[in-house]
């Protein structure tokens, strides 16, 4: 067990935890952050993704001892009114159905529209790479993500 | 310290979180520094009593305030019933849609809750507006004594009453106190559907804006005063069992808290779940592996294949001219984003769950006769089920290590233990024959189906779940369609579709194959097949007029045509334009025809059909469960891959005119899509695939 101070969502919280235990538990068991979502816990589905320092990483897989000092938002912190154009994007096309994935997907769009604000299709394709949705919103998470590059 | 009451903290705890959930209280259950001592009134508020909601039935509740709830007795779990049975409530009560808030239901006495077979809607469409029509009426006569005047003189209009001489309106919510003091019980009095304002749009879901929030709350993220999380060994060997075990090395990870043996495996608890993951990674169990040690896939298939040989043995010779084909498909797993999981808190006298289930009420019947005691089962949302969570397995291994332990836990499966302790999709083994006359007239039609059935815990059937939509659609002279049940030991369940998309499979290829053998186009045979009145001609013919089923096609590309009528309700139809290079195939769009009734929420439809698309192509283009040595050899993404969204076809959903109330959508368009694309794939490079999913070097031309 160590310390660590995690920064999350703009508030540093100091937590108790094994160097090795994944970030998305520390986030959702320690903080109880449960908008961050566990899926395969091996960084091949991206349901735990969350932006550090502006990246989308699989938190499912990232140690808390790499993740200290480091700016983490989820997705509770990325918007809490709803109103970032991602957000916005995602209501506008109805893209969820189960909707578990999708906090994920979210975080996964806006780094992308960070680093590439015009993705192409197979650019936008090649982001979701392992990002995977059982209930099939695949299209919509695309269409999501042009709404969103041409200003929401 | 502050004294906080356990009925506030559950509601902190859940309103923290944005849900809908109300958690009930078990004071038997509070810790002794949680007594649930009264909170002394705010200043400045009335002692009076405020009036109670107006409260027809189990489902509606009208406040003072006009807000209108409807408390749902079916789970959500990315279907949109949240949403669509609130419109038809909304719909007939003349709500104002912007005072609709949902409720989610416990499981309950007298209303039944379970949520299968594509039929919330089917089965409570004309019920709930029925509900819907008496508050509505019984709010018109509240006005008609509010005025002094005739119900008749009345109408309501979102959400108010209207006195149509002068115009006045009164809102719902100011009609509650007369209208609790009413004894009427009006008939329903339904709208003509051409008057639907809110039925055939395309609103915005309930639970959309907590979800791209992260309020909404799923099962896993259901946390409860003291709660810990647990993590369960399971034996390797399916239905092995327990010999012996040291948990000496686990007890002492950090964070672990207890190491509990519970029929069938050893959970173990800790104060947060990686903990419980690495505590259960140093456990020493030794299993007996028992009569399964040596069960394979082949040795399953084999059984299949005895049962049919057997069958076909008594096939007579017939002078038609026939072909013969055999369909296979796999045992696969579920694999909801959101692997199954409890949070189960066993006190002395009651217990309490909440849980992600598609059945709530098999849940508590199965844990009551487990412990005998009364039970609560709140139901959260369900990060996707697909049947997999109308099961109670993971509800009765959740009440074991509460009360093993002693305390609320959450037991949480791996994704592991999710793909590898599922209720599988059975194995299924068709054999398909077709004879004709030296005109062309079909003259005999075989479909023996060899498969497994349901072998659950909540769920047993045989013959009765094979034989499901096995019928050919086709009017075929000397059809012939049925099964044969092979008793094996995995566990196996609902599936979206069930059998009815492995016999859909078979069917539908099989008949590509005899109108290629025919040389009769592949649409043509089937409208030349199709009984007069059958709603798929309908399906069919706008499928191939929006897919420009005659038009040239690119090199390499070929277009598939097929259709299915889900369980007898839902007749979709699909044309799949596909391309097959260097052995791998690309599905580049599906066109989609669908009669399905009164439809509620068109948008949900396209949803669905884009769901059931994306469901169908992970299980013709990518994994299956299969057992060496007893044990299942995949555990996670990586080996039981699902589509990605660069595989995902681009999708056209048509809607057909269809003046029958709502049809099912769920499962419908999951049983076409394989068979559209198997026949798209033969029509590209004339390669049959008899056996899903297509392995490696299935498309490599020989």
């Amino acid at each position: 067990m160590a310390t660590f101070i995690l920064s999350v969502n703009g508030v540093d919280h100091t937590v108790e935890a094994n160097p090795n235990m994944p970030l998305l538990w520390a986030l959702r068991d320690l903080l109880n952050l449960t908008g961050t979502k566990y899926g395969c816990g091996i960084g091949m589905c991206g349901s735990c993704t969350v932006l550090m320092d502006g990246n989308a990483v699989r938190s499912c897989i990232l140690p808390v001892s790499a993740s200290a000092d480091r700016a983490i938002i989820t997705i509770e912190g990325f918007s809490t009114d709803g109103l970032h154009k991602v957000q916005q994007a995602w209501l506008a096309e109805s893209v969820s159905q189960c909707g578990y994935c999708q906090p994920g997907k979210i975080l996964t769009a806006a780094a992308l529209l960070d680093k590439n604000p015009h993705p192409t299709t197979a650019e936008i394709d090649s982001a979701f790479e392992n990002n995977l949705c059982r209930c099939g919103t695949y299209l919509r998470i695309r269409r999501a993500v042009q709404r969103a590059a041409e200003g929401g | 310290m502050t004294k906080i009451s356990r009925r506030d903290f559950l509601k902190v705890s859940f309103t923290a979180g944005g849900a809908l959930l109300v958690g009930t209280y078990l004071e038997a259950c509070a810790p002794a520094d949680l007594t649930d001592t009264p909170l002394p009134m705010p200043t400045g508020t009335s002692t009076a009593i405020p009036e109670p909601p107006f409260q027809p039935n189990l489902h509606i509740r009208i406040d003072t305030e006009g807000v209108v709830t409807l408390i749902i007795h079916r789970s959500e779990m990315g279907q949109g019933v949240r949403t669509s049975l609130a419109m038809i409530l909304a719909e007939e009560l003349e709500a104002d849609w912007s005072t609709v808030r949902i409720e989610q239901m416990d499981a309950s006495k007298g209303v039944n809750q379970i949520t299968s077979g594509s039929g919330s809607i089917l089965i409570n469409y004309d019920r709930l507006r029925e509900l819907a029509s008496v508050a509505r009426r019984i709010l018109v006569e509240a006005a008609a004594q509010f005025w002094g005047v005739t119900p008749e003189e009345c109408k309501a209009e979102n959400g108010e009453v209207v006195r149509m001489a002068s115009g006045e309106r009164v809102g719902y919510g100011q009609l509650v106190a007369i209208a609790n003091t009413l004894d009427s019980k009006p008939r329903p009095e339904l709208k003509d559907p051409k008057d639907f304002k809110l039925i055939g749009t395309s609103l915005q879901r309930v639970d959309d804006p907590d979800i791209v929030t992260g309020r909404a709350i799923y099962g896993l993220d259901v946390r409860v005063p003291n709660m810990l999380y647990a993590v369960v060994a399971r034996p390797p060997v399916l239905r092995g069992e327990l010999l012996e075990y040291d948990s000496t090395q686990a007890e002492s990870e950090a964070g672990v808290r207890a190491v509990v043996e519970i029929p069938g495996g050893v959970a173990v608890i800790a104060e947060n779940t990686w903990a419980a993951i690495q505590g259960r990674a140093a456990l020493k169990l030794t299993w007996e592996d028992g009569e399964n040690e040596s069960l394979s896939s082949e040795a399953i298939r084999q059984q299949l294949v005895d049962k049919m040989d057997a069958a076909i043995a008594e096939e007579k010779a017939t002078p038609l001219k026939t072909i013969e084909a055999v369909y296979e498909t796999p045992y696969l797993a579920h694999a909801a984003m959101e692997p199954v999981n409890c949070v189960a808190d066993v006190c002395a006298d009651v217990c309490e769950l909440w849980i992600p289930t598609q059945n709530p009420q098999a849940v508590q019947e199965f844990v009551e006769a487990r412990l005998g005691l009364p039970t609560i089962v709140h139901v959260t949302l369900l990060g996707g089920g697909f049947g997999r969570k109308l099961e109670v397995d993971y509800a009765l291994e959740a009440v074991e290590v509460s009360k093993a332990f002693g305390g609320p836990v959450q037991v949480v499966w791996t994704r592991e233990d999710d793909i590898q302790y599922d209720f599988y999709r059975q194995v299924t083994y068709h054999w398909m024959k077709a004879g004709w006359d030296n005109d062309g007239k079909l003259g005999l039609w075989r479909h023996y189906l060899a498969g497994q059935g349901i072998s659950g815990v909540a769920y047993q059937a045989g013959t009765e779940v094979l034989n499901e939509d096995i019928a050919v659609l086709y009017d075929f002279d000397g059809r012939i369609s049925t099964s044969y049940l092979v008793n094996l030991p995995v566990r196996t369940g609902p599936w979206r579709g069930v059998v009815s998309a492995t016999n859909a499979f078979a069917n539908e290829c099989f008949v590509d194959e005899v109108a290629a053998a025919l040389g009769r186009d592949p649409f043509e045979f089937r409208m030349s097949s199709l009984r007069k009145n059958d709603l798929l001609r309908a399906a069919l013919e706008l499928a191939v007029e929006k897919s420009d089923w005659d038009s040239p096609l690119d090199e390499g590309h070929g277009r598939g045509i097929a259709c299915h009528k889900t369980y007898g309700q839902t007749s979709v139809a699909m044309v799949a334009e596909v391309s097959v290079k260097d052995g791998g195939v690309h599905v580049h769009k599906v066109t989609c025809a669908i009669s399905c009734g009164q439809v509620i929420h068109p948008d949900m439809v396209i949803q669905q059909m884009e769901g059931s698309i994306a469901f169908g192509l992970t299980s013709l283009l990518k994994g299956e469960i299969t057992y060496k040595d007893g044990r299942v050899q995949q555990g996670n993404f990586h080996d039981y891959p699902l589509l990605q969204m660069s595989e995902m076809p681009e999708v056209e959903v048509y809607m057909v005119e269809d003046s029958r109330p709502p049809q099912g959508l769920g499962e419908m368009g999951v049983p076409p899509i394989v068979p559209a694309v198997v026949n798209a794939i033969f029509n590209a490079t004339g390669i049959r695939i008899r056996r899903t999913p297509i392995r490696p070097g299935d498309l490599l031309v020989s």
